[in-house]
């Protein structure tokens, strides 16, 4: 007879294995943020891609965008090691779990750098891609599907010594153990790396001074590099010269909307001549920035094939 | 609505006059024609009648 007297049972649980079921693989992407996908979100594959691609959309600012990095191209197990004790007899006692740390290699430029540093010693939430297409997190009471919270540390690449490849590195250890096995969730949805891609800001500045209500506005992806940046004119074209995806507002927190009544492709292609309302324009007050002029949202511009960008306000003065 | 490389807000275009939008507009340079154009089909767009104000018509002049 076995020893009767045992709370073995009262771990209640079972121990049968589901064939096929998910082992975890190689992380193959990053994504930072405090997004939370509800159970009808990632009911389908399809459901789900949809609701991460618009989280990766949302504007700057918001509490559930994500934030793709870089495609995973190596990976050091940071894990600090389970504590063990030893008793007198050779006994090993753990006295201490794992806690799973990781640091990845990525090829991330200049400009992008000066983005990632922000999460430098940050607790994010972090949603890790694997190689079987598994998007793994945690689930929480309600099971609502999100990231695991981790420490973040963001190392920039170094110049090479023409010895070692260098990358940007970074690195996550996770905050509560128990998210990486107690709490871990997973959705499956064999969705492209390249079609999960973050946004790239784009600064707005006056061309040349304002023609009353008409103002002369370049609009360019600025790199770390002087005179190196992608101008919207010549990727976008007269596909952004629409007034419907640009917005302009006056007054306090500029939330009185200035109705803009054109945008034209400059036929020197150097930007766009937006117009105001004249009548609006002229009841303004003459001053510095008095107007707020900005891109529409990036899920307004996508709808219109202005893809991977998002404005940064500008302020015009009258 | 747009119009040779320039975005029009068919909106505000439909809630003016034509005089006003061709007042609002006249810096792109297109002909009063062109703008017409427009604006008839900003107003086709936002499902409202164009306000075109009819131009006088000159009294032909009597042959001599």
């Amino acid at each position: 007879m076995g020893n009767l007297i045992s709370l073995v049972g009262s771990l209640n649980v079972n121990t049968g294995q589901i064939a096929g079921d998910y082992i975890k693989g190689n992380p193959q992407m990053l994504l930072f943020g405090s997004a939370s996908f509800s159970s009808s979100q990632y009911a389908t594959a399809a459901a789900f891609q949809t609701a991460l691609i618009n989280a990766t959309q949302l504007q700057r600012g918001s509490s559930g965008k994500l934030y793709p990095l870089p495609v995973i191209q190596g990976v050091t197990d940071k894990t600090v090691a389970a504590k063990e004790g030893t008793l007198g007899y050779g006994l090993i006692q753990k006295l201490l779990r794992s806690k799973p740390a990781y640091e990845f290699d990525l090829l991330a430029g200049s400009t992008l750098e000066q983005q990632l540093i922000k999460f430098d010693k940050k607790i994010i939430p972090v949603i890790i891609l694997d190689d079987n297409n598994v998007f793994g997190g945690v689930k929480d009471a309600s099971n609502n599907f999100s990231g695991a919270n981790y420490l973040v540390s963001i190392e920039q690449k170094p110049y090479g010594d023409a010895q070692n490849v260098k990358t940007t590195k970074v690195t996550i250890s996770i905050v509560d153990a128990h998210d990486f096995v107690e709490n871990f969730a997973g959705v499956q949805a064999a969705i492209s790396t390249t079609s999960i891609a973050g946004l790239n800001d784009v600064t707005l500045a006056s061309i040349s001074a304002n023609t009353s209500n008409v103002y002369h506005i370049s609009a360019n992806v600025l790199s770390a590099i002087f005179g190196q940046s992608v101008n919207l004119a010549s990727v976008f074209g007269a596909t952004l010269a629409s007034s419907s995806l640009w917005v302009a507002g006056t007054g306090t927190n500029y939330a009185t909307t200035l109705a803009i009544t054109s945008v034209a492709l400059r036929s020197d292609g150097q930007g766009y001549d937006v117009t105001f309302d004249s009548t609006a324009f002229s009841g303004l007050s003459s001053g510095s920035n008095v107007i707020q002029l900005n891109l529409a949202a990036p899920s307004v511009l996508n709808a219109a094939n202005v893809t991977g960008v998002e404005g940064v306000a500008l302020l015009l003065s009258k | 609505m747009q119009y040779k490389n320039v975005g029009f807000n068919a909106s505000w275009a439909a809630a003016h006059s034509f005089e006003e939008f061709a007042k609002q507009e006249a810096h792109h340079g297109f002909s009063e024609k062109e703008l017409e154009d427009v604006y008839r089909k900003c107003c086709e767009m936002e499902k409202v009648a164009p306000r075109i104000e009819a131009k006088p018509v000159e009294a032909p002049k009597a042959e001599k």
